[in-house]
């Protein structure tokens, strides 16, 4: 009876599972290349694009287990102990690959990127499967997922990144009448480089009250610098307190 | 008994007489028919003998032995099994007589022979009677002939059940069998008329394949009289005389005519039969044909094949024979024209006319060959008769056909699995040509691209103009919204009853926002609402003012000149209210003042983008003095669809597809279903789309040509991106305002972006020397700078 209940698979199946995982994984690669180099599917490619990217990373890892699972059904007590040998002496190996994964979900470490890790600081080279390359003025240094995930890096540069910077401003010639803080307001509400999402702070000075300090979120260094330009165009004085 | 007798008797002579008539008609078709009826009224009287003694049989009490009731026993124990011995062998004779005759009519037997039957059935229907006729009174004087033997037979056909039922049962299916056997005649009758027809047709392919032949050899034969006769002296003439062959030549063509003929009747061939054939032991023995199908099959197998042999050999002599004439002619027209005549010219004109003649007999003992396969073919297997032929299957095809047609069959099975290949091969081409196109293409090309793509055609015309008008067009185009209305109308009345009555609409590009407050003033402000825009009029009991981008004047006006009336208030789009003197800000204080001050008297209803309400937000907390936030981004593709059916049925054209078929509901609800996935619920973008799909077909019809579907590609950078957002969130802008906007950097920085923006199309400079952002591709450029965080542009 128990021999009905109890899957029976052989190496035949595992060789048959493996083709079949193996050949699901070309395809999937064939078509993000496809999707990456040429526009088939009009509206609807950029969906489809983050689906099949999101398969392909968790994919090999659904191999694995698929894989593992079937490797253990041939002979579940022999194998299952092989496996399980293999596992505990690749556990850090796998630690650092699952990390990978969480990490590479997120999408924010990219070749390219300036990664601040530790006292490290330079450009992403390249990303594998255990951890990335990072390029510094000294070299080119390997660090794993989970010490990334564990002890926390910052990302310098691209779309995620706002410099926080705090502007010391006044005006150039007061005149009496007029509410400079409601001024200055307006002016960084209407000025394209404060990134808006973090509202900036103005705090005027007790002693004088046309002097400000501003904290303000921009998208870019240099936008840090045409945004003061800009101020100072609009008769106020203004430079970089602290970053 | 006696009057057993007296019907016995009857019966006899009933059977005399009927065998006498029978066999006296002369026709064929005369006899068969009093076969056939005779056969039915013996049964009839037969069974009514066997009826009588069983009902006197019947009647008799069980268990009593009544000496008069044997003749009974002997009638319904014996004498049934003696009659339907008889009666079947007058249903074989009309068999045979069937079969007989169809022999003839397919001249497979002569009339001698068929007279012989006649006879030969005579006599043994004769023989059969004479011994029914005795057998009663023998049977009955064998049992009578002691009181024992009377006794034995009472006793033994007491306990046996009566047989009369069974056999009445058997004489009775006679009729029927005689019924199903002329039905199968007249059958095999009309197949044998339709084979006697096919034949025919054949024959006569055959006959004008070889007359055709006959004819070209005839033409050689006379044109090499003529040439040898003419060559030497008027070679001029020669070259007449074969121009008029030439032109009265006229190839044949292999005549659909006879092959639509032959169809016509294998059409009218039955299709399942069921054919007697023999009669073993008294059983008549029935096979399934399908005349139709087994003689389509036989046709194409074995005799259309060494037709279209035939034909081609016709055409390769009428092609060679065209060829010869212009050959010859041309060197009849050389020769005409060259002073000394050529010996060795002339024997080569002679030589190549006698060469050719020697091909046609050649040919002509090919085609007779092939004639002769086709008659051999025929007479083996085309006649109705071979049916009869137990040893052989009709119609059958042999091996080697079958294993050729198989072949044929394969190569077919095969070529279409090569064709897949092919068709997959050339797919795969397509592929990576695409591929290989898009990876040469810059991404500036695919923005055009895209902007291409999106672009209105100017066929569709007035079709197009009605789902491309924007605002307000009348109550009889509104559909949908009406969860937002129903939510208007209730701070409507809210406000009515005092309290605060101010609404934000929001909404992405194209989502209907404009035309919602002019619906909501129509419909629940007539002649109540003042519009209020920058650099405009307004006008209040005849009061104007001209207002400037300062809205607290404006509203200011409004407020003085509505003291007694209650007013909607409508400001159309709030990003309008800024320029270089007047912010934003400081017009939105303004409003949030008036609100805060007047929203009980008068009724404030603003409409502002997704993005800047985002930013008004942030920077001026601009929901705090709303009442309400109506947002217009999504509408149910129910309603998108009806916008949609209204529009086009005002337009009173038909709607087609490529293939100039009306399009079904069922296909308009896929194309509405497309469009809303792809605009997502934007009614604007999905009412664009539409418009773009539409071709003009005709004055009455427009064809749904369907979208070219790209995607804008991610080309935005930090610097393009707070260009683009700026200018989204002031709609239209212009340099001025822009340099204002971001300092000394714009001139150096941000004005060359903005040409290269103008120059691929995402900008447009409007003939005021204004800039906006490209309708057509507004709302993906708004997506991508959310994406990019730039702005907000889903709510």
């Amino acid at each position: 009876m128990d021999n009905y209940t109890i899957p029976h698979f052989t190496w035949g199946n595992f060789i048959t599972v493996a083709i079949v995982l193996i050949a699901t994984y070309f395809i999937l690669r064939f078509i993000k290349i496809m999707l990456d180099k040429a526009d088939f599917l009009g509206a609807f490619q950029s969906n489809v694009k983050r689906i099949v990217n999101s398969i392909l990373l968790v994919y090999e890892l659904i191999v694995i287990l698929i894989l593992g699972a079937s490797f253990i059904l041939i002979h579940p007590v022999f194998n299952g102990l092989l496996l399980g040998f293999m596992a505990v002496v690749a556990f850090p190996h796998i630690r650092k690959y699952l990390s990978g994964r969480i990490i590479q979900f997120d999408n924010v470490v990219k070749i390219g990127k300036r990664l601040s890790f530790q006292n490290k600081t330079g450009q992403i080279a390249d990303t594998g499967r255990l951890g990335i390359k990072l390029r510094t003025t000294k070299g080119l240094h390997f660090i794993d997922y989970s010490r990334l995930l564990n002890e926390g890096f910052t990302i310098l540069s691209g779309e995620e990144v706002s410099g926080l910077y705090q502007l010391e401003i006044a005006h150039k010639a007061p005149e009496e009448r007029k509410n400079y803080r409601i001024i200055l307001h307006d002016l960084l509400a209407s000025a394209p480089y404060i990134d808006w999402t973090q509202k900036p702070q103005i705090v005027q000075s007790n002693s004088n009250p046309n002097q400000f300090k501003a904290s303000v979120t921009v998208k870019d260094d240099n936008q840090l610098h045409e945004l003061i330009s800009l101020i100072q165009e609009r008769g106020f004085s203004c430079k970089l307190s602290k970053k | 008994m006696e009057n057993l007798s007296i019907q016995l008797s009857e019966f006899y002579d009933f059977l005399d007489h009927t065998i006498e008539d029978t066999w006296s008609y002369e026709q064929t078709e005369s006899y068969i028919m009093a076969l056939s009826k005779g056969l039915e009224k013996i049964v009839g009287k037969a069974v009514t003998i066997g009826d009588f003694s069983y009902q006197q049989l019947v009647s008799t009490p069980s268990g009593l032995l009544v000496e008069g009731n044997l003749p009974h026993y002997v009638i319904n124990y014996l004498w049934s099994e003696e009659v339907k011995s008889f009666l079947i062998l007058w249903r074989d004779i009309l068999f045979q007589q069937h079969k007989a005759t169809i022999y003839h009519v397919e001249t497979k037997a002569d009339k001698l022979s068929i007279d012989g039957l006649k006879s030969q059935s005579k006599v043994a229907i004769l023989n059969s009677k004479d011994s029914l006729v005795s057998f009663f009174d023998e049977k009955l004087k064998t049992v009578n002939k002691s009181k024992r033997t009377i006794k034995t037979a009472l006793e033994k056909w007491k306990l046996e059940q009566n047989p009369w039922q069974i056999y009445k049962e058997q004489l009775q299916e006679l009729p029927i069998q005689n019924k199903q056997l002329q039905n199968s005649y007249g059958n095999l009758l009309n197949s044998s008329d339709y084979f006697g027809d096919i034949r025919g047709i054949v024959q006569t392919m055959i006959d004008t394949i070889q007359k055709e032949v006959e004819k070209v050899s005839t033409i050689i034969t006379k044109t090499k009289g003529y040439i040898e006769e003419n060559i030497t002296e008027k070679p001029g003439k020669v070259v007449s005389y074969l121009e008029d062959v030439e032109e009265q030549f006229t190839p044949a063509l292999f005549s659909s005519e006879l092959t639509l003929n032959l169809d016509e009747k294998v059409e009218a061939l039955e299709s399942k039969v069921r054919v007697p054939i023999d009669t073993i032991r008294g059983i008549v023995q029935y096979k399934e044909v399908n005349f139709q199908r087994l003689t389509r099959q036989w046709l194409d197998s074995e005799i259309l094949p060494v037709v279209y042999e035939m034909w081609e050999i016709v055409e390769k002599v009428e092609n060679g024979i065209q060829m010869s004439l212009v050959n010859i002619r041309n060197k009849a027209l050389v020769l005409s024209k060259e002073d000394t005549i050529v010996e060795v010219e002339q024997e080569d004109i002679s030589s190549s006319l006698i060469n050719f003649l020697k091909r046609i007999d050649n040919y002509k003992a090919q085609l007779d060959n092939y004639e002769k396969t086709i008659q051999k073919r025929i007479e083996r297997n085309l006649y109705v008769t071979k049916l009869y032929e137990t040893d052989q299957e009709f119609l059958s095809i042999p091996l080697t056909s079958t294993i050729n047609q198989y072949r044929q069959n394969q190569t077919q099975i095969f070529s279409e699995f090569r064709n897949i290949i092919k068709q997959s091969k050339q797919f795969i081409r397509r592929l990576r040509n695409t591929v290989q196109n898009e990876e040469i293409l810059s991404s500036s090309e695919k923005i055009v691209r895209f902007i291409e793509s999106r672009q209105l055609s100017t066929d569709g015309g007035l079709y197009s103009s009605i789902f491309l008008t924007k605002g307000y067009i009348g109550e009889s185009f509104w559909v949908g919204r009406k969860r937002e209305l129903n939510h208007v109308a209730k701070i409507i009345k809210q406000w009515e009853n005092g309290f605060r009555g101010a609404v934000l609409i929001s909404g992405q590009r194209f989502s209907g926002k404009s035309l919602f407050g002019e619906l909501v003033a129509n419909r629940f402000f007539p002649h109540k609402s003042i519009h209020v825009f920058p650099n405009s009029t307004i006008n209040i009991n005849g009061r104007k003012f001209e207002t400037s981008h300062n809205l607290d004047e404006a509203l200011n006006f409004i407020k003085n000149q509505t003291l007694n009336d209650k007013y909607m208030v409508w400001l159309d789009n709030l990003a309008l209210w800024t320029d270089v003197e007047q912010s934003l800000g400081e017009n939105v204080r303004s409003l949030k003042r008036y609100i805060d001050n007047y929203s009980g008297k008068l009724f404030f209803m603003v409409s502002v983008s997704n993005w800047l309400l985002a930013h008004l937000e942030n920077t001026e907390d601009i929901r705090s003095v709303f009442q309400t936030e109506i947002n217009l981004d999504r509408m149910e593709e129910e309603e998108i669809k009806q916008a949609v059916l209204i529009r086009h049925g005002a337009t009173h054209k038909a709607l087609v597809d490529q293939e100039g078929e009306e399009i079904t509901p069922q296909g308009f609800e896929r194309i509405i279903s497309n469009i809303v996935k792809v605009s997502e619920g934007n009614i604007g973008e999905a009412l664009n789309r539409w418009a773009g799909s539409i071709q003009l077909s005709d004055d009455d019809r427009v064809q749904y040509e369907g979208q070219l579907q790209y995607t804008l590609p991610e080309f935005l950078d930090a610097d393009m991106a707070i260009v683009l957002s700026t200018i989204m969130m002031e709609k239209r802008t212009n340099e001025f305002r822009l340099r204002k906007r971001f300092g000394v950097a714009f001139k150096d920085k941000y004005r060359g972006i903005i040409q290269r923006l103008i120059g691929i199309g995402v900008l447009k400079r409007q003939i005021d020397g204004w800039l906006m952002l490209n309708d057509s591709i507004a709302n993906e450029i708004g997506k991508q700078l959310e994406t990019k965080g730039f702005l907000k542009f889903y709510h």
